[in-house]
């Protein structure tokens, strides 16, 4: 009777850490295969149909680079956890709960295959088989033989200064072979061992639950579990959920984002030899997607911009139209044909209309450049010229085409170095006539993004600061409650940790994801605690928080959307600031938080409310809130009136506008004080940062959290 | 000579009207694809079959072709006239130089022309007169359409490329260029005359060369970057060619020491698996 009772008992396999880079590896492993393999079979009937699943072999090979990098992360994270399972656990790597093959191994090994044979009884296992030791070794080797030669092939100009050439066909050969071997493996044994043996079909779910039955253990592992007898652990069902159809579709439409294409492959000589002239030498339309075309449309533009003495006359005065052939012979367009950029240009009026430089090049997220700039044509800075200017229709920085009634010469297709900020002082200097900042200011880094659409860069000191200070809050938080109030007080910080990470892998692949949904929005969204507290509270907390989280999750849709449309002049309009329906939205959101925050400053100022604990907390974050909308409302303003914005685009801007109105009657040199306000908008959220895990505002982190580990785990 | 030309002929056949045989890979491909079988949609390659050289020309082909308001005699000696021998009908497709006056291009294609004066088949024209490439033999000239896309302008040169250079092209289609841009229609990876130049059709053995080649789109690149061999294959390597025929080596014994290991880690699972398999069959059926 008691063997029963203990057959129905589950006990762990696996740790949260180890599932979660099985998980890993799962994902990544297939991705890396799918994407891969077309590589490897580019004849087989499915493989152009998988590449284009992929969006091409440009979005298959980006993918496969993507799922690299996280491999190398799992795999050094593996081998921290060995170093941390040495040194801190003080584990042991050999004996009987180890991966190191041992001579018992070899003698199941051998039992195993007598007993297929008919001779004798299956061998009685330990806590890994014999073939589970092969599948993690497998992969150990696979990763350093496929990663490194994979590594080789993916810098090949950077290895092959130090390694001879050929290596890279060895690197090729050895990646081929390797991945054929995982995959024949993984999709064939690893399949058959873990899914189709008829003891664990439809498959063994230890890896994922991290739970193993009392009955399976004594079938499979009955040497670990006479071990186990002696310290029996936890008991706990299991719990598995998958969603695969969703990544599916995330990962077709990232697919197909990067794909364009270009034409090249002329010596530079090549591209600039003049021949004979014949009528449709000139006259017969180049193919641009051959090296022939391009170079046929190069010729029948220099043919009169060759010569040195063509001109035309502005304002009465010359202005030299000669394109030195030698010279755009070293700029990085010189396989391009020029009509490609200078659109419409064969046609009379003899007039380029517009320059295409988005059907190439995607257009810049906030990492690269401010959205100031969305008004700044990409020649203004791009082009070696240093003259610029406004241009009084568009009231778009452009550059110049005439300076003191002299014209200037334009026909250098040579491009600004953008390696150092020089290029960017060609406006960005003091008393400059553009309205440019005197400073080039850091781009809007991680930190922003609770309010901003930025990019997920640290590039300045306050940022990194604010950023390193506020994990380290979390950090200092976390230790705190391992140190006390999670689990039974007897527990290790590690079995804590473990506790912690049980919950979280609990609420996240649990089945009640309905449960979920609706304590995310009745719950975190509505807060549904706060309101069954006290209306008054609850509009004020909703007023401050609800815009925060709105133009955060604006701001990280707008971010992913960006980085997988690059191309798309829909997003980069989204970007702008200036758009109408995004100003507008964004000034809203700022002005309920405004009003939330002057309404809770008014509570605060209530007697009531004086002598609770977290009142001076509570005053010190109002406080910085309260700068950091106002000192943002300010740059903004500052912004409409420096980039000379026409009122019929910043009016939607309903307090922008109205500021910069403001500050414009004052006759101050604001591109001087911009940077300041810039800096001081930036420091305020920086130290709001860091005061968060400090403060009571840790709830804004934890609460949610909290909820929803609670439905998740509580409800039974 | 006429055997050669009809194996051209059928090659050229196979390749442009039935999908390519790869029996070294079918097996392997078979295994995996029981896998990937569920995506078994494919993309149409999207180029336009070229014909087999006949003495027919198709009319409705030719008028509406690039060429198609040229007269015959534009380009082909004007056999109205007195005196003028009609070319011998055999020898249509052995050496279309003999067809044809490949001089009479240079009126339209100055520029090509001269390129291809410059080049390595113009010098083997001069060596051995009589074999060497002309325009004709690249370019079929009577169904050609101006216009069309870098990757079905880059298929088609493979396979011409390949009737000549059959090497070449198996080791271009095995190599990452030819895989992408070829097989699976890559049009930033590299054709057959991003390397080795249009018309000029250059052999790249000297590095200097082959760098400055390299270098148009790898810009990085140093000159031991020159040491990967595109075209891996011993076929056809002269024996003077020491360095090639060695690193060839290494890469050999480097492919079948991985090979065996693939092969005998799989064997020994597949079968391990599959006795296993067996057995437990075996006890299934005992049960009952």
């Amino acid at each position: 009777m008691e063997m029963k009772e203990n057959h129905r008992e589950v006990y762990w396999r696996f740790n949260a850490f180890h599932r979660l880079i099985h998980l890993v590896m799962m994902v990544t492993f297939i991705g890396l295969a799918l994407t891969g393999l077309p590589l490897k079979y580019p004849h087989a009937f499915w493989a152009k149909g998988l590449m284009f699943f992929w969006g091409g072999v440009k979005g298959g090979g980006i993918l496969h680079r993507w799922f690299a990098g996280i491999t190398f992360a799992y795999f050094a994270l593996h081998l921290l956890w060995i170093l941390y399972y040495l040194v801190i656990l003080k584990g042991k790597l050999l004996g009987s709960h180890s991966m190191v093959p041992a001579r018992k191994d070899f003698q199941d090994l051998y039992q195993h295959i007598r007993y297929f044979l008919g001779k004798g009884s299956p061998p009685l296992f330990g806590r890994f088989t014999y073939w589970e030791k092969f599948d993690y070794w497998a992969v150990f080797w696979g990763i350093a033989f496929i990663g490194g030669s994979g590594l080789l092939l993916w810098f090949p100009e950077f290895f092959s200064r130090f390694l001879p050439g050929f290596f890279l066909n060895i690197a090729y050969t050895i990646h081929s072979d390797e991945a054929l071997l995982a995959t024949g493996f993984i999709f064939i044994v690893h399949i058959f061992n873990a899914h189709l043996r008829a003891d664990v079909f439809p498959m063994d779910k230890s890896i994922f639950t991290g739970k193993m039955e009392a009955k399976r253990i004594i079938e499979h592992h009955p040497l670990e579990w006479e071990d186990l007898n002696q310290h029996p652990e936890k008991k706990e069902k299991r719990k598995v959920r998958r969603d695969l159809l969703i990544l599916f579709f995330v990962v077709f439409i990232c697919g197909h984002l990067p794909a364009f294409s270009f034409a090249r492959g002329l010596t530079d000589e090549e591209i600039m030899e003049a021949e004979k002239k014949l009528c449709w030498r000139c006259h017969r339309q180049p193919n641009l997607n051959s090296n022939e075309g391009i170079a046929a449309s190069i010729l029948l533009c220099m043919d009169c911009h060759g010569k040195k003495d063509l001109e035309k006359k502005v304002n009465g005065k010359p202005v030299s139209l000669y394109i030195d052939q030698k010279e755009y012979g070293k700029t990085v367009h010189r396989r391009i044909a020029c009509v490609r950029c200078h659109d419409g240009v064969a046609s009379s009026p003899h007039r380029t209309l517009q320059f295409h430089c988005a059907s190439c090049h995607g257009y810049h997220g906030e990492g690269m450049a401010h959205d100031p700039h969305r008004t700044v044509h990409c020649e203004a800075c791009h082009h070696e010229s240093k003259e610029v200017m406004r241009d009084p229709k568009t009231r778009k920085i452009v550059l110049m085409k005439v300076k003191d009634g002299v014209p200037i010469k334009m026909t250098s297709h040579r491009l600004a170095n953008f390696k150092d900020q020089k290029a960017c002082e060609k406006c960005h200097f003091a008393e400059n006539s553009l309205g440019a900042p005197i400073r080039v200011l850091p781009a809007k880094s991680l930190i922003c993004i609770e309010c901003h659409s930025a990019s997920i860069t640290l590039n300045d000191p306050i940022s990194i600061i604010a950023f390193i200070l506020f994990l380290g809050g979390i950090g200092a938080n976390l230790s705190l409650w391992l140190r006390g109030t999670i689990g039974d007080p007897s527990f290790s910080a590690h079995e804590k940790f473990s506790y912690l990470a049980e919950k979280i892998w609990q609420a996240v692949f649990s089945k009640k994801i309905l449960t979920l949904l609706k304590i995310v929005v009745i719950d975190v969204l509505f807060l549904r605690r706060v309101l069954k507290e006290s209306l008054s509270r609850w509009t004020i907390h909703t007023f401050i928080y609800l815009p925060f989280f709105l133009r955060f999750f604006i701001g990280l849709i707008l971010l992913i959307l960006s980085k997988c449309f690059p191309m798309s002049p829909e997003i980069a309009l989204l970007l702008d600031k200036n758009y109408p329906p995004i100003a507008f939205i964004y000034d809203l959101l700022g002005l309920c938080v405004i009003i939330g925050i002057g309404g809770a400053t008014m509570r605060r100022l209530h007697k009531t409310f004086r002598n609770r604990p977290s009142a001076g907390q509570d005053m010190i974050v109002l406080a910085l809130l309260g700068a950091i909308f106002i000192t943002g409302f300010i740059v903004e303003g500052l912004r409409i009136l420096l980039t000379a914005i026409p009122p019929s685009i910043a009016l939607p801007s309903f307090i922008g506008y109205p500021t910069s109105l403001f500050l414009g009657l004052f006759p101050i040199r604001w591109e001087w004080v911009y940077p300041y306000g810039w800096y001081a908008h930036a420091i305020l959220t920086g130290l709001f940062i860091i005061y968060l895990p400090f403060s009571k505002m840790f709830h804004i982190l934890v609460s949610p959290m909290v909820l929803l580990i609670h439905s998740v785990t509580d409800e039974k | 000579m006429v055997g050669k030309f009809q194996k051209k002929v059928d090659s050229l056949y196979n390749i442009l009207y039935k999908r390519p045989v790869r029996k070294r890979h079918f097996s392997q491909t078979l295994i995996v694809s029981l896998f990937f079988i569920i995506v078994g949609f494919t993309q149409a390659s999207g180029t336009e079959p070229l014909s087999k050289r006949s003495w027919f020309i198709d009319m409705g082909k030719f008028l509406s072709s690039s060429h198609g308001r040229l007269s015959c005699s534009e380009c082909h000696s004007d056999i109205e006239q007195k005196g003028v021998k009609h070319p011998d009908p055999k020898l249509l497709g052995r050496s279309s130089t003999l067809l044809y006056d490949y001089k009479k291009c240079e009126k339209c294609h100055p520029q090509e022309y001269q390129r291809y004066l410059k080049g390595a088949h113009a010098m083997a024209l001069v060596q051995r007169k009589k074999d060497a490439p002309t325009c004709g033999d690249c370019h079929v000239t009577h169904y050609v359409i101006s216009n069309q896309s870098r990757l079905e302008l880059g298929r088609w040169m493979t396979e011409m490329c390949g009737l000549c250079h059959p090497v070449a092209k198996k080791t271009y289609l095995e190599n990452y260029h030819g895989k992408t841009a070829a097989s699976l229609g890559y049009e930033a990876s590299a054709y057959c005359t991003d390397c080795h130049g249009a018309h000029t059709c250059l052999s790249l053995k000297k590095k200097e060369q082959a760098l400055e080649v390299c270098q148009r789109c790898h810009p990085n690149a140093q000159i031991r970057f020159t040491g990967f061999v595109i075209h891996a294959s011993e076929e056809g390597v002269k024996k003077e060619d020491v360095e090639k025929l060695k690193k060839l080596k290494v890469i050999r014994w480097i492919e079948i020491g991985f090979g065996i290991l693939v092969f005998v880690v799989l064997t020994f699972f597949y079968s391990h698996t599959l006795v296993w398999f067996l057995r437990k069959v075996h006890e299934w059926l005992k049960k009952d």
